[in-house]
């Protein structure tokens, strides 16, 4: 408070709050001793306080019912909403944190490209879709799938909360098992070094080698990809996206991102699902 | 904690019908303060509560009165906007709209010093504030409460409750002071 001294005349803030008695006991003190002694200081803190007391004199007027809620809105409580909410939210970024990390410890890993694993991408076109959106495909124009494409671009660019609501446009696409569509949703995350990694993790360990029958859908992934590494469609057998599939440590880590991708995958739904219910109450 | 509170925010509905019970006066005055009309106050009143007992799960620690002032409050803002105009401020409208009576039954208010014209006057002066003085001003000098409540009630600072009471408070003065002589003689400013 300002105030200080008795010489010094209180301002009105302070003869206000000196009314209400909302002053440390110093200044209160000194206020005091300061009215005692001051008429113009005294006079204008009576008429403060006389305007205090002719509020508090208003008359109070008693409701005309009770606004006792009816057990029916006990239904439609939600449950203490931001603590349980949080962990919902927050999942999704967790899972595709680690799913990321492991990533890019396989690609740290991969030092070298080996002609054996181009048989990589040959999986099936769910996957292949998945792992290039997961890429966060910027060029979705020159694909075939232009659905997914579209999607994915319509959905906000981040994770965690933005995450959350993207499944509600779509919840449909989403599942336990990487589909197409679901992991663009992580939009904006792996950098452009992650793509053929994300191409392998998002593949089922033991995908099966698909035969180029449908030719579109495996340009699908390697196309995009290259595409992004300024390759043409033909350069494509140069592309290795990792190290050989019979080492059993890269088994392993392929193992435990696929299960980090199906962690996000599984956080994400039960996010927009806690969303969606909490929204549906207020 | 209240226990009422924490058996209302484990989803007990009766004992967060005791808390509306003890709080109801309080908010369909504070509402009636704001709104400037009693079944608009009633309205916002049942509005707030139902909201507070929504949002309950997002009260943290045991300050529920000045929370739930707030969820009022903003529910009267949101009338208020809804509205597009400030509460009725013509003294006309005042009367027309009928000032509260105290109910026949239950106790009455305290011997009513503040009758006719006067009365008209500050209800009429207290309407005319900025909205953020006159609910800092009815919380503290109508309601009671402190600035530390009055602050968690509109979400502000402490120096700012100050300076709004502060500043409401003395153009309220202003305002009566120019008919001293509606004022009660023991109100009236020494000559």
């Amino acid at each position: 408070m300002l105030f200080k001294s008795r010489s010094h005349h209180p301002t009105e803030e302070e003869l206000s709050a000196y009314i209400d008695g909302e002053l440390a006991s110093g200044p209160m003190t000194s206020i005091a001793q300061h009215l005692r002694g001051c008429e113009a200081c005294a006079a204008h803190s009576d008429s403060l306080g006389t305007t205090k007391s002719l509020l508090a004199e208003l008359p109070r007027f008693e409701p005309s019912r009770s606004f006792v809620l009816s057990p029916e809105l006990a239904r439609e409580r939600p449950r203490p909403a931001a603590p349980r909410r949080s962990p919902f939210v927050f999942a999704p970024a967790v899972a595709l944190t680690v799913f990321l990390a492991l990533v890019a410890v396989d690609l740290s890993s991969v030092s070298d490209s080996s002609p054996e694993s181009s048989d990589r991408l040959a999986m099936p076109e769910s996957a292949a879709k998945a792992a290039d959106d997961a890429a966060g495909a910027p060029v979705p124009a020159a694909r075939d799938v232009t659905g997914q494409a579209a999607s994915s671009n319509s959905l906000p660019p981040t994770g965690g909360a933005g995450g959350e609501s993207q499944t509600f446009g779509a919840p449909a696409t989403i599942s336990p098992v990487p589909s197409p569509g679901q992991p663009g949703r992580t939009a904006g995350l792996p950098p452009a070094t992650g793509q053929p990694q994300a191409a392998g993790a998002a593949a089922p360990p033991v995908a099966p080698a698909v035969p180029q029958a449908d030719a579109s859908s495996d340009g699908v992934a390697s196309s995009t990809a290259t595409e992004r590494q300024g390759f043409s469609p033909s350069d494509t057998d140069s592309f290795r996206p990792g190290v050989a599939a019979s080492d059993g440590e890269t088994d392993w880590l392929r193992l435990l991102q696929i299960g980090a991708f199906v962690a996000f995958v599984v956080s994400l739904v039960v996010a927009a699902w806690s969303l969606l219910r909490s929204k549906g109450r207020t | 904690m209240d226990d009422r509170l924490r058996r209302a925010r484990e989803g007990d509905i009766a004992a967060f019908n005791e808390l509306v019970l003890e709080h109801q006066g309080l908010v369909v005055n504070l509402c009636y303060r704001l709104l400037g009309q009693r079944q608009q106050a009633e309205d916002a009143a049942q509005e707030a509560f139902i909201a507070a007992w929504r949002g309950l799960g997002g009260l943290r620690g045991d300050i529920f009165r000045p929370w739930l002032l707030r969820i009022a409050a903003n529910a009267c803002k949101d009338e208020l906007r809804r509205r597009g105009r400030r509460p009725s401020t013509s003294l006309d409208d005042a009367l027309e709209d009928g000032m509260p009576e105290p109910p026949d039954a239950g106790p009455q208010p305290e011997p009513v010093l503040l009758q006719g014209e006067l009365r008209d006057r500050i209800e009429v002066a207290l309407r005319e504030l900025p909205d953020e003085q006159r609910l800092a001003l009815v919380l503290c000098d109508i309601e009671g409460l402190d600035y530390v409540e009055i602050a968690t009630a509109m979400g502000t600072s402490l120096g700012t409750v100050k300076s709004r009471i502060a500043r409401g408070r003395a153009r309220l003065r202003d305002v009566l002071l120019r008919e001293p002589e509606l004022l009660p003689t023991r109100f009236r400013p020494k000559v």
